[in-house]
């Protein structure tokens, strides 16, 4: 093969998968904020089964009771275990999302195909050193688009599947977390509220004792409000995630266009600064 | 009889838990002119409305099992295929190797040509879609 033919090829197979090779840059930003987003349920460090022991240990304190265990928190457990279920599920979809949808996954080595072939005569036939590294252009070119494509489709086919899903999934740990668990925390605010008031209206207590135990209701509320803000703020980031999931699927035919390349791009910034206010509460 | 939902219960918890804080608003704002016995009876109420509301949130949280399970299933079965897709992709560069490796096979051959590299790139169609 001449080596104008050579060339003449490669260009043809350019232009005829140019439009093949996609770059899903922002497939791939959106599903790594969407990730660490939904990786941040790790560092709320509460939850039902915590709740449970801590309402039990305020009734022993106030009860002047003393012993080893005697809190039965089972159907908190099994709230917790619902939440990590539904939490290790969406996880799951979301990494392997990331992982497809990395453009190093179709970028193949193809060195051993150039040390295959190499140059020089056999018989009849004589291969230049040009038609060797012209031959492992097509072989990237062809594999890359040929990769690109497949990759494409089977991004488009699981996220139309797994939207309704993975929604579903989203609103409902949200619901567990910022309803469920929120409300636990405004009956436990209510509780101290009532337990303190009635310490500082006791009259056999001095001024010095009922200012201390004004002052433990004060850190008792503030810490239950730190945690029910940081249940807010990750309320906050489901709900980017499941809209960004919305806004891929509906944009799925058009993966390419810049509308909806700034559009994940902007759902991936909306989720890395709630993240970031997140982290301030840690 | 139907059995009531996630959000049902739900429902039933906040609205337990803002009867609590009224309750708890009016002793304390008549605290002075209740007597004791009216005190005590009203705190009891509040401590046990409280724990029916702490209790509400908790059964909603496991009743969202009975929702989620479908969707639980669906999600881990695209996840596996996903993570199928994944490794397929991954083993190309296996394919690559091993199609060199052909090609490397035949060097002693006089047939050492061009075509079976593109002969190789066939197989990985197989590859994708095993």
């Amino acid at each position: 093969m001449k080596t104008s033919s050579i060339r003449i090829t490669v260009v043809a197979v350019c232009c005829i998968t140019a439009t093949s090779c996609f770059n899903l840059q922002h497939v791939t930003d959106y599903s790594l904020s969407a990730l660490e987003g939904v990786q941040t349920f790790e560092n709320i460090h509460y939850g039902f089964a915590q709740s449970c022991k801590d309402r039990c240990v305020f009734k022993k304190t106030n009860d002047f009771v003393i012993e080893e265990d005697g809190c039965d928190c089972s159907s908190e457990k099994k709230a917790d275990s619902i939440n990590l279920k539904i939490f290790h599920a969406v996880y799951g979809y979301f990494e392997g999302l990331s992982l497809l949808s990395e453009n190093d996954l179709v970028t193949y080595k193809t060195e051993a195909l150039d040390n295959a072939l190499t140059e020089g005569s056999f018989g009849s036939i004589k291969i230049e050193k040009e038609q060797v590294v012209s031959y492992s252009q097509v072989a990237q070119i062809l594999i890359r688009a040929f990769g690109d494509t497949k990759r494409k489709n089977k991004i488009k086919a699981y996220v139309t599947e797994a939207n309704e899903p993975i929604k579903e999934l989203l609103a409902y740990l949200d619901f567990n977390l910022s309803s469920n668990l929120y409300g636990k925390l405004e009956v436990e605010k209510e509780r101290n509220r009532a337990f303190f008031f009635d310490i500082t209206k006791n009259e056999a207590l001095s001024f010095f004792e009922k200012r201390q135990a004004t002052q433990e209701y004060y850190e008792r509320l503030n810490n239950i409000e730190k945690k029910q803000n940081q249940l807010l703020i990750y309320s906050q980031t489901l709900q980017k995630v499941s809209e960004g999931h919305q806004k891929l699927f509906e944009n799925l035919e058009t993966l390419k266009a810049e509308e909806i390349k700034h559009l994940l791009f902007s759902y991936a910034n909306e989720i890395d600064i709630v993240i970031i206010q997140f982290k301030k509460t840690e | 009889m139907p059995r009531l939902t996630s959000k049902q219960i739900n429902e039933l918890a906040n609205r337990f838990l803002a009867l609590a804080q009224s309750i708890g608003d009016y002793r304390m704002k008549h605290f002075d002119t209740l007597t004791r016995a009216q005190n005590r009876k009203i705190r009891e109420s509040h401590r046990r409305i409280l724990i029916y509301s702490d209790d509400l949130f908790t059964m909603s949280a496991t009743l969202v099992m009975a929702d989620v399970e479908d969707s639980l299933a669906r999600i881990a079965n695209i996840t596996e295929k996903i993570t199928s897709t994944y490794k397929n992709l991954q083993n190309v560069q296996k394919a690559i190797n091993i199609a060199a490796g052909v090609v490397t096979v035949g060097a002693s051959i006089f047939s050492r040509s061009p075509l079976a590299i593109l002969d190789a790139l066939g197989k990985l169609e197989k590859t994708w879609d095993a």
